[in-house]
């Protein structure tokens, strides 16, 4: 119904009701009006109708290899195909495989479905696997997935249809490389073609990518011979960059779209009051941190990082920042849905500005000036750290707080400028060995850091050796502890993060073991009877 | 005239020079790079650094400060860094969306504007007057985010009269292409039909009482004459002279109304672009406005000219 | 003055400082108009709420004092707990720092260059106009985002960019204004008897051209406030948890429909100050303008 008020408010204008015109001038795409048409189907899904979607990010570079961010991962996802991925529940499934698992301890084998065809009419082999895997641990590409991989010794088809990975020691971390939304599989003969794979998609997707027309939107429409049955329900996707999170949140509650990413915690109310509304997230996947510069004096020492990890009131941050959508976090870094551990270490870090003050006596730091630079460009960052400052004071801490445009602050952090920096991301994937791009020595968000721990480059590296999962679990839970002894960053709150939709849209899940993956769109319809 | 027209293209042209030259390096002086803003954020420091070198982005500046030169004077606009679209293939669609807006913005505000300031002269002191003054000055000290908003809040929200719909283009669906303009229209707008009002209205009460309005009125001029020949006339110098100010301020502002309304102009590909550090587009954009304004301004000179024969160039 | 038709007298605003006579004191002509006193007595009271704040705010600013998005306090607390009275107040004495300070770097640089190119002419009017145009030519945004992002988000940056970006306002008015009075017989007088032309452009020509310049001021220093406000808005204005009038509208608009007074009461404070500014830029204008005095007296 919100559909038909929408656009049959143009009754006067015939040209408007019911049609989908999307164009910038002079560059016109229109999915033919009979795509929004809904075909019920009792007891299963509807098939047909277009999905509009509000996008936070406008993605430029559709590589299938190098993403930008989560937004940009919908619609390479649409397009493209991994070798596996994760279901509803976050459980990892076949997705171009048949069969895929260790064949022993260091060979990796897939087994392809029979029959994948690429959008241009081609067939999928072993060999566009190979191809792909070996783009993506090509250095240049800079793919995503390259440091996921980095264990990968080398990669060949067995075979028309097998693929075999061959490693020089177990690496229990590589399904969840094969799983992420950048592990996608592309054609060789495509790219050898030359296609200029920044501007245009060409896979085994649900979906066939039309066009992008930067700023207004990115058009896709179902792929027929799609390899799985049934699928795609819908006819296409249209997406549509609104960066503002305001005007976003708007989009949706006016019906311009049927969905949004990436709900600001300050409208998470407005939204799930509306009944028509829906909000799929998840409090376990993003989360906010502060970073220590840890060779800059005085941050060399352990006891004003520890002092300062004391000094953040975590639940009132959660309670002023994110208008307490999310949960406070004062333990591990990993959740503990797929951390077991992860409760064991609850409490660790509790508010204590009297301890606080007492360890930055002993450190000689007493009203301690703090240089912390954060990003405006996020408020889930910009706002946490806001909200941190109270208890920073109150453990007699003075904060300079400068807040940078989202570049700015990268280069700021990578070059060090700032002893102190607070931000906001999710681990890579949902296992305890994504932890080595935080704490391992090697890892992007560690380098920012100068941080480096032998014992936990140690326990890192078994743990992705290790299969027995009681043994893995003692592993990692190590690991952590230790991080929570040297403070090298302290975590302060998981956000509630997700989507908003229709309840019209049906069967999209907001991936639910902190694994993120734009897969659940494939699946999504529309029921939508008008 | 001639001789004018000539040597105020020859100073266009220079302008356009160095505002390319400036745009090149403060686009580079900002910390971050593109090649940061083309990876995500778990990207190593040596991912980073490779893809860097693909930009070309270790070459010395002054070889890709001719280069940049080079192809334009080819007419050759570069290509995106981060999409690897050609810019020319963006650029003019988005130029033509923004000059819709700051246009239809300017004529609406000048219309408006010099309507009100003249009532706003011609009662001077009574209610009408300070009602538009106060109206006006409403119009100018509520930020630009702050209107946008508002509006959206009541004709899209609360009462649903004007939803954000999709771009359309004015080709295909004119119908629906005024619909979705009011709402940017009315809030580009809104400060500078504000300003315009106030400057007519200080303009023209300067004039009605310069000695030469009083002498015509001494003569028995009608006093709509007076007002028509040359209290507004006169008054109309720095009214021309604002306007070239206001469209450059329009086209500023239009940077946050694209981003509140999405509208896909020439602002939002270049903060878009400011954002990625997406040096090619940056310079290709700001060269385009560029252009534009120092149009404007060539035309406001010739309108000021024509106005007032005492003010000559030199 | 007798000699004017009625219509003039309509026409002329606020007249009761002409009616009661010329010759009266700046202060008596000005405390005179009701309206220019009222102004001027309300930005008064703001400039020392301003200079007062941190004694006059009821709480510090950055202190969490109750519950979030509740009615406590005077005036309610905010998203982050805090005060909104005191932040109203010490945004207060933000905005209008930066925003006089930078149409102050503004007037002086504008004038003077608006002056020196209308009055000398030649290739230092093309030199000067032209530099003009260069700067104008940029959308503003962009030069304060790239120059702010450049040298840092501090305030200081802030006054020097908006000032910067005002310069073309005053040059453009004043250079205008000089070529159509250079030519007049009273600037002509002057050059014969040979007044030094620095004293012609302060004594003879500045006066004449104060009218637009005061409402300008005016003008100028409410968008310099909306302009810290966009700076802000993307951040780059003053730095949290310091508010600012802008950053505080900018932050209640996430909070439209819950609490809608976060964006109210700034916007308000806002809509005051301008008002005030220029209802009093309004009255020194015809107190100040010597054609208005000199036909008093």
């Amino acid at each position: 119904m919100a559909m038909m008020s929408r656009r049959s408010f143009l009754a006067g204008s015939a040209a408007a009701l019911g049609t989908t015109t999307l164009a910038a001038c002079g560059n016109p795409v229109t999915l033919p009006e009979s795509m929004e048409a809904v075909r019920p189907n009792a007891g299963g899904p509807s098939r047909g109708g277009a999905l509009y979607f509000g996008l936070s990010t406008d993605p430029a570079n559709l590589d299938p290899h190098v993403s930008t961010g989560s937004a940009s991962d919908y619609l390479r996802q649409l397009a493209y195909n991994g070798l596996v991925q994760y279901d509803g529940s976050g459980e990892i499934i076949a997705d171009l495989a048949s069969e895929f698992g260790w064949s022993d301890r260091l060979t990796y084998k897939v087994k392809l479905r029979p029959g994948v065809r690429f959008h241009d009419g081609s067939t999928l082999t072993a060999e566009d696997v190979v191809f792909s895997f070996r783009r993506m641990m090509d250095k240049e590409t800079a793919a995503t997935s390259g440091p996921l991989l980095d264990q990968v010794d080398s990669v060949e088809a067995v075979d028309a249809t097998t693929v075999a990975f061959r490693f020089e020691q177990p690496d229990v971390a590589f399904p969840f490389a094969l799983a992420a939304p950048t592990s996608n599989v592309v054609s060789r003969k495509w790219i050898e073609s030359g296609a200029n794979t920044k501007t245009q998609m060409m896979g085994t997707g649900p979906f066939r990518f039309v066009e992008r027309i930067p700023g207004v939107s990115t058009t896709f429409v179902r792929f027929d011979d799609y390899f799985e049955p049934e699928l795609p329900y819908l006819n296409g996707i249209v997406f549509q960059p609104m960066g503002d999170d305001y005007a976003r949140v708007t989009a949706l509650r006016t019906a311009t779209v049927d969905m949004i990413d990436y709900v600001p915690a300050t409208h998470v109310g407005v939204i799930t009051r509306n009944p028509r509304l829906r909000f799929a997230s998840d409090k376990t996947f993003g989360f906010g941190f502060v970073g220590f510069v840890t060779t800059q004096r005085p941050f060399d020492d352990v006891r004003v990082r520890k002092a300062i990890a004391l000094s953040i009131n975590r639940p009132s941050v959660l309670d002023t920042a994110l208008l307490g959508n999310g949960r406070p976090m004062d333990g591990a870094l990993m959740p503990e849905t797929f951390a077991p551990y992860a409760s064991r270490l609850d409490g660790s870090m509790p508010y204590d500005p009297e301890q606080a003050k007492f360890l930055l006596k002993q450190a000689g730091q007493e009203g301690l000036t703090l240089p912390v630079v954060t990003t405006s460009s996020y408020s889930v960052i910009a706002r946490p750290a806001q909200a941190m400052l109270p208890g920073l004071r109150a453990a007699g801490m003075n904060v300079n707080l400068t807040q940078q445009e989202w570049l700015t602050f990268r280069a700021s952090v990578a070059g060090k400028t700032f002893p102190v920096h607070s931000w906001g991301t999710a681990p890579k994937f949902g296992d305890p060995a994504s932890l080595s791009d935080f704490i391992g020595s090697s890892g992007a968000f560690a380098e920012n850091l100068d941080f480096r721990d032998d014992k936990i480059d140690d326990l890192l590296a078994q743990g992705r050796r290790t299969t027995d999962p009681n043994l893995r679990n003692e592993i990692y839970l190590e690991a952590e502890k230790r991080a929570l002894e040297l403070v090298p960053m302290t975590y302060t709150i998981r956000r509630e993060q997700g989507e908003a939709h229709y309840t019209h849209v049906r069967g999209y899940e907001h991936p639910p073991k902190g694994a993120w993956t734009a897969t659940a769109l494939r699946r999504t319809w529309m029921e939508k009877t008008a | 005239m001639r001789r004018f027209l000539v040597r105020r293209f020859g100073q266009a042209i220079v302008q356009l020079l160095l505002v390319g030259s400036i745009v090149f390096f403060l686009a580079r002086l900002i910390p971050g790079d593109p090649a940061r803003a083309a990876l995500g954020d778990a990207a190593t420091e040596e991912q980073v650094a490779l893809t860097r070198a693909a930009m070309h982005l270790d070459e010395p500046f002054l070889g890709q400060f001719l280069g940049f030169w080079a192809r334009l004077f080819q007419g050759d606009l570069g290509t995106s860094m981060i999409s690897g679209r050609a810019v020319m293939q963006d650029l003019p669609s988005r130029i033509g969306n923004s000059l819709e807006l700051v246009l239809l913005a300017l004529a609406v505000s000048l219309v408006v504007g010099i309507v009100l300031g003249r009532i706003a002269a011609t009662r001077a002191d009574k209610p009408a007057d300070h009602a538009l003054v106060a109206g006006s000055i409403f119009g100018i000290s509520l930020p630009v985010f702050v209107v946008g908003t508002l509006l959206l809040l009541v004709f899209a929200v609360l009462f649903p009269i004007l939803p954000p719909r999709r771009f359309t283009s004015p080709w295909e669906d004119p119908v629906a292409h005024l619909q979705i303009l009011i709402l940017p229209v009315v809030t580009l707008a809104a400060a500078s039909c504000a300003v315009i009002t106030r400057m007519t209205r200080a303009a023209m009460l300067e004039t009605l009482n310069a000695d030469y309005v009083r002498t015509a009125r001494a003569k028995g001029l009608a006093e709509k004459r007076v007002i028509r020949r040359h209290a507004l006339r006169t008054a109309m110098l720095p009214v021309v002279s604002m306007t070239t100010v206001e469209l450059t301020t329009l086209i500023g502002s239009t940077v946050l109304v694209e981003t509140i309304f999405g509208w896909p102009g020439m602002s939002s590909l270049l903060m878009n672009a400011v954002g990625q550090r997406d040096y090619p587009v940056i310079q290709a954009v700001v060269l385009a406005a560029a252009t534009i304004v120092i149009l404007v301004n060539l035309v406001g000179d010739l309108a000021v000219r024509v106005l007032d024969p005492r003010a000559e160039d030199n | 003055m007798a000699t004017a038709p009625e219509s003039v007298a309509q026409a002329l605003p606020d007249t009761p400082s002409r009616a009661n006579g010329g010759r009266k004191p700046f202060f008596k002509r000005m405390l005179a108009n009701r309206r220019t006193s009222v102004a001027g007595a309300f930005l008064l009271l703001i400039v020392v709420v301003a200079v007062l704040a941190p004694l006059i705010a009821p709480h510090d600013y950055r202190d969490i004092v109750g519950k979030p998005l509740t009615s406590g306090g005077t005036l309610g607390i905010d998203d982050f707990g805090r005060d909104v009275l005191s932040r109203l107040i010490i945004g207060l004495r933000t905005s209008l720092g930066v925003a006089v300070s930078a149409v102050l770097v503004a007037g002086v640089i504008g004038v003077a260059l608006g002056l020196v190119a209308g009055y000398v002419g030649r290739w230092v009017s093309t030199i000067i106009m032209r530099g003009i145009d260069v700067l104008l030519s940029f959308p503003p945004i962009v030069l304060a985002i790239a120059v702010v992002a450049i040298l840092g988000p501090a305030l200081v940056n802030v006054v020097l960019v908006i000032g910067v970006l005002y310069i073309p306002r005053f040059t453009r008015i004043v250079y205008s204004q000089v070529l159509s009075i250079r030519s007049m017989e009273y600037v002509e007088a002057s050059k014969i008897m040979g007044t030094r032309p620095a004293d012609i452009l302060a004594k003879t020509i500045l006066p004449n051209v104060s009218a637009p310049i005061i409402v300008q001021l005016s003008l100028s220093v409410s968008f310099a406030i909306q302009m810290e406000a966009g700076l802000s808005f993307l951040g780059l204005g003053a730095q949290p948890p310091l508010p600012s009038l802008g950053t505080m509208v900018g932050a209640g608009r996430d909070f439209l429909e819950v609490q809608p007074t976060l964006l109210i009461y700034p916007s308000v404070l806002i809509i005051l100050v301008v008002l005030a500014l220029n209802v009093f830029g309004d009255g020194m204008r015809d107190l100040l303008d010597p054609r208005h005095r000199g036909k008093n007296s």
